[in-house]
């Protein structure tokens, strides 16, 4: 049986309250939260039936039902909620005409943008690593890109490359931020200029699925692939 | 009334004692449904949150090891969210101004070009964060316009894209002092090739990221 707030009425009978008390605490222990086995996590708290200090009252995990509206939020207050189809985490603080949305498409929004893809690579395309050490001391390399698939050379030994995107950004109308170190190294004369590959047409150099970069002599032709020995590259749209 | 954890006491009576089970079995659902799905309800989703409503804390609290804690503080006058990771690390602020802390915040993004339309002003291509218009100027200079920020220092990032393999060069427009290139209701950007010849670049992306 579910849990009756208005319990026990003046009426009542002690053999009928004990059962209708014995209901309330059950469904209570059973809402607010049970131990996890390792086949089961039922609700967002701590147990009620904990004995341990460090843990009784706290959450085990925040479920966000959706909400059709922003919450109401009182002065000192901020609240966390998801809205939205599929929802997506908001907050609102005291004083915010509405909610503030924190995340889209399975990102981080911040400011309104989402980093769609990065990508750090060098002249022969290849992705390069972040090294990460561990508190023992192990060390993994871990590749500098988020929905990248590969560096593509389009022209042999040219300063040309299609950048493909795992999954599709869904738009080519994204922004982009190309940067790259061109002119051999250990030089000082600067040599060559880094873009979006030049095209007819916009949507030949840059589509939801991928991007052509490049990087060319002062002519219009292409430099040397090892003239441009560093790029990166980031993706943003609007959440 | 409130929900008291001391009844029944060995020395009631039942009447007394049927009261304030009463409001205590009312109060423990009413709130717990304040954040919560209640516990009354037919919902199979009672006992998840509604929303957090988390309560300016005066002082930061303590995290046990095993935990990740999240809560909220003052900061210039808003309730925001901070996150302490476990074994009382130091705390960090998740979100500001609206958004999630990351230390810059990006304020205008415009994906724009070609064909320029009655105005003169340049097509806005797809949605674009901030800005509002595009104005050509001639002279490969675009004038991106947007609502006013707090000052003109901010960080850029400008590149075009041609329809010739001829290079183009992407800038802040320097044909006018910084302070009437970078204001805070406009940016100033142009697009010239190797030569200084000017270039109207078929598409172009222009993103402005101020401080947080």
């Amino acid at each position: 049986m579910g849990y009756k707030p208005g319990i026990p009425l003046s009426t009542d009978y002690i053999a009928q309250s004990q059962q209708d008390f014995i209901n309330n605490f059950e469904t209570v222990n059973k809402t607010y939260g049970l131990s996890v086995t390792p086949t089961e996590n039922v609700g967002d708290h701590v147990a009620l039936t904990e004995t341990s200090e460090e843990l009784i009252g706290k959450h085990k995990k925040t479920t966000l039902i959706k909400q059709a509206a922003d919450p109401t939020v009182a002065a000192s207050e901020c609240a966390l909620y998801s809205k939205g189809t599929p929802p997506n985490i908001y907050y609102r603080r005291d004083g915010d005409a509405s909610g503030n949305q924190l995340t889209s498409n399975g990102r981080i929004s911040v400011g309104g943008l989402i980093l769609r893809a990065y990508v750090l690579f060098d002249w022969q395309g290849n992705i390069l690593n972040n090294s990460i050490v561990d508190s023992d001391g192990n060390k993994t390399e871990v590749p500098i890109k988020h929905n990248i698939t590969s560096i593509v050379q389009g022209t042999a030994g040219k300063a040309d490359w299609t950048v493909n995107f795992t999954d599709t950004i869904g738009t080519a109308d994204y922004f982009w931020v190309a940067q790259a170190l061109t002119g051999k190294e250990g030089t000082l004369t600067p040599r060559g200029y880094f873009q979006v590959k030049g095209a007819a047409a916009y949507a030949t150099s840059v589509a939801a699925t991928f991007i052509k970069l490049a990087g060319y002599e002062k002519n219009g032709t292409l430099l040397a692939s090892f003239n441009v020995p560093r790029i990166y590259l980031q993706v943003y749209t609007v959440a | 009334m409130v929900f008291d954890p001391a009844i029944p006491q060995p020395n009631d009576i039942i009447s007394t004692s049927q009261s304030e089970l009463l409001e205590n079995f009312t109060q423990l659902n009413t709130v717990f449904g304040v954040n919560h799905v209640a516990f009354d309800a037919a919902s199979s989703d009672k006992g998840k949150h509604k929303f957090v409503t988390m309560v300016q804390q005066a002082t930061s609290p303590t995290s046990q090891a095993n935990e990740y804690l999240m809560y909220s503080k003052e900061l210039s006058g808003k309730a925001e969210i901070y996150v302490k990771p476990q074994n009382n690390a130091d705390e960090y602020l998740f979100t500001k101004s609206g958004s999630v802390y990351t230390g810059l915040l990006p304020v205008v993004a415009v994906n724009f070009g070609t064909p320029l339309i009655a105005g003169p002003l340049a097509t806005i291509y797809g949605t674009a964060l901030g800005a509002t218009t595009v104005d050509s100027l001639g002279s490969g200079i675009f004038k991106v316009n947007f609502p006013a920020l707090p000052d003109n220092n901010y960080f850029w990032s400008i590149s075009g894209f041609q329809n010739t393999s001829a290079p183009v060069i992407s800038q802040i427009d320097n044909t006018v002092a910084y302070a009437s290139a970078a204001t805070t209701t406009f940016l100033r950007v142009r697009f010239f090739q190797t030569d200084s010849s000017s270039v109207t670049p078929l598409r172009a992306t222009v993103i402005i990221w101020r401080f947080q």
